[in-house]
């Protein structure tokens, strides 16, 4: 008598949705798309695009419900929520491109001098990562606007603390690998000085981690950012600053509704895209990094 | 691997002297604090007095090991801000609502993670397992303070089935509970997937479906329980990092935990507040982090101290 036996390991015929699903992911077209119209055109357009002025207010006209005139409502103070999500979108890439940049530069330079000359200064300057990486950044970050004020520059100053050590942590690691590579110890004997060899052979092997790294990053930090906002330690007021505006919406949130939203949703949309386009660009640039 | 944990736990200490420095410097980095809350013309006897009762005219060095020793036992000066009450006094106060609501966060996570995650891994390719997707998507995405505000404003606001903010009964955390578990809910949903397709693949799973178990039975009764060993160990560990996470869901709830504390000192400027609540944040969070990753040398031998 023949037993019909389960099969073991088959797998399901991919399903339709999951198909078209792929289809439209294979190029990462919604999240550019997204990335340009929430944040790329209102950051650098906002001067001109912006319906209103993002810091008049008109008082015959606060708490006006979302509409015609104003696409996003009016605030408070009869601000229009609109332009200042827009201005918010100037911030918000400003601090972000700046941070990231300044850690991305720290970052490569001490994980491939780490990785380079080894031993004790290695050791050192990894524990050095490893403080940094546990420091409750969030904590630190309100104490530290605390103590000294917010400001950008504080605010751009801690979103590099809290980010350098994840780029030292990993280009050390690919350093590592390519120091043991041949072409290096060849490179040496051609007389090629540790400046020289860490700029033009180290760091042109990396660089690919590096920006795949920076773009899974982007998301990160403009949340972090908006935290540390929504939290009175970033930016400060009245400058237009999505996690400002979302902090301000929160006392009205019985009445309206469209001061905290838009800003959130405009958050939330930026990140979700990038985060999108950094793990596409990580499997295009960088496949070996697929837990990164 | 004794070797592994004696430098873990000597690093941690590392990071905790660091923190202490980073406070204590903090505290100086204003200039004089009887600046801030003297009048100008205060009689120079006050002044003297109040630097003796305090130990400001003493040497830094001495200042800060005063600071420390002080710190470890608990006393963290008193709060400029509420000056009846001690800064321990003010933490203890919260302490107890800050971990109420981590771990309502981490049930949540349970809750809702693990069984999307189960799922994810089963039904791969299917409309649970893109469901899973954006569910972990969206768990990094979101801001978890504007998700408390949208959360409010749904079920508080409009539908009114919970209060919008303040401690009370079981209705108060609810959505609270929620906007701080959502990240983990991701987190779960990963951990559980990963270490479900790890198992499914497994000989003692092949037995049993030749036995001729249900397939449900297999799922939910054999492999859960080997799958959930990991996520749920990390799971008991993070309490500390939620706590630390905790701080924007308890301002936007006004959740009176130490979160929100820390918010209100920050805006009164209470520095030995601040200080107070930073040490003991950072405390929770460096030992949360030191039992992670011992728990996980022992669950995972091939964890190593490079």
């Amino acid at each position: 008598m023949a037993v019909a036996l389960p099969e073991l390991s088959s797998p399901r015929p991919p399903s339709r949705i999951g198909h078209y699903a792929r289809e439209a992911f294979r190029y990462p077209v919604i999240p550019v798309a997204v990335l340009v119209i929430v944040l790329l055109i209102p950051a650098l357009g906002a001067n001109w695009l912006a319906p209103y002025d993002p810091l008049k207010g008109d008082m015959t006209n606060r708490f006006a419900e979302p509409s015609a005139q104003h696409w996003f409502g009016t605030d408070d103070i009869g601000r229009d929520v609109l332009s200042r999500a827009m201005h918010g979108a100037r911030v918000s890439l400003l601090v972000a491109s700046v941070a990231i940049l300044i850690s991305g530069i720290i970052g490569t330079s001490f994980g491939i001098v780490s990785a380079f000359y080894g031993g004790w200064a290695d050791n050192l300057m990894m524990r050095l990562v490893d403080i940094s990486l546990s420091l409750p950044i969030i904590v630190v970050a309100i104490v530290i606007a605390a103590m000294a004020g917010p400001s950008m520059k504080i605010l751009i100053a801690i979103l590099v603390l809290s980010q350098w050590s994840r780029y030292a942590r990993l280009v050390r690691g690919e350093a590592l690998t390519i120091r043991a590579q041949d072409y290096i110890s060849r490179a040496r004997v051609a007389g090629a000085s540790n400046f020289r060899i860490m700029l033009r052979y180290i760091f042109p092997n990396i660089v690919n981690t590096v920006v795949v790294l920076a773009t899974l990053q982007v998301g990160f930090v403009i949340v972090l950012e908006a935290t540390l906002s929504f939290l009175g330690a970033g930016i400060s007021r009245p400058t237009p600053a999505w996690g400002v505006m979302v902090a301000d919406g929160r006392s009205f949130v019985t009445d309206a509704w469209w001061l905290s939203f838009f800003p959130g949703l405009a958050i939330l949309l930026t990140v979700l895209s990038m985060n999108l386009l950094g793990d596409w660009l990580r499997d295009k640039l960088d496949p070996k990094q697929r837990n990164l | 691997m004794q070797r592994y944990i004696i430098m873990r736990i000597l690093q941690a200490i590392l990071v905790l002297v660091v923190v202490s420095v980073i406070a204590f410097a903090l505290g100086h980095a204003g200039g004089n604090p009887l600046d801030a809350i003297l009048p100008d013309d205060a009689d120079a006897t006050v002044r003297a007095d109040l630097e003796e009762f305090w130990g400001i005219n003493k040497p830094l060095h001495e200042q800060y090991f005063t600071y420390v020793w002080n710190a470890v036992r608990g006393d963290f000066g008193h709060s400029f801000k509420y000056p009846r009450f001690t800064v321990s006094e003010l933490i203890a106060d919260r302490f107890m609502a800050t971990i109420q609501l981590a771990g309502a966060g981490i049930l949540v996570a349970v809750v809702i993670g693990l069984p999307i995650g189960v799922l994810t891994a089963t039904y791969r390719d299917t409309i649970f397992d893109w469901t899973g997707k954006v569910v972990a998507l969206l768990g990094q995405s979101l801001p978890v303070f504007w998700l408390g505000i949208v959360l409010m404003w749904i079920f508080a606001v409009q539908l009114d089935w919970f209060p919008t903010s303040g401690k009370g009964g079981i209705r108060n955390l609810v959505l609270p509970a929620v906007a701080i578990g959502w990240f983990q809910v991701a987190a779960m949903l990963r951990l559980v997937r990963s270490s479900m397709l790890d198992v499914l693949d497994s000989e003692y799973v092949k037995l049993a479906r030749i036995k001729g178990l249900p397939e449900r039975k297999i799922i939910w009764k054999h492999c859960l329980r080997n799958a959930a060993i990991a996520p749920l160990t990390y799971f008991a560990i993070t309490l500390g990092s939620l706590m630390v996470g905790s701080v924007s869901i308890e301002t936007v709830f006004q959740w009176p935990g130490l979160g929100f504390l820390l918010f209100n000192a920050a805006r009164s400027s209470d520095y030995a507040l601040l200080q107070g609540i930073m040490l003991t944040f950072t405390t929770i969070y460096i030992v949360a982090n030191l039992l992670v990753d011992i728990a996980y040398a022992y669950l995972d031998p091939r964890i190593r101290y490079t």
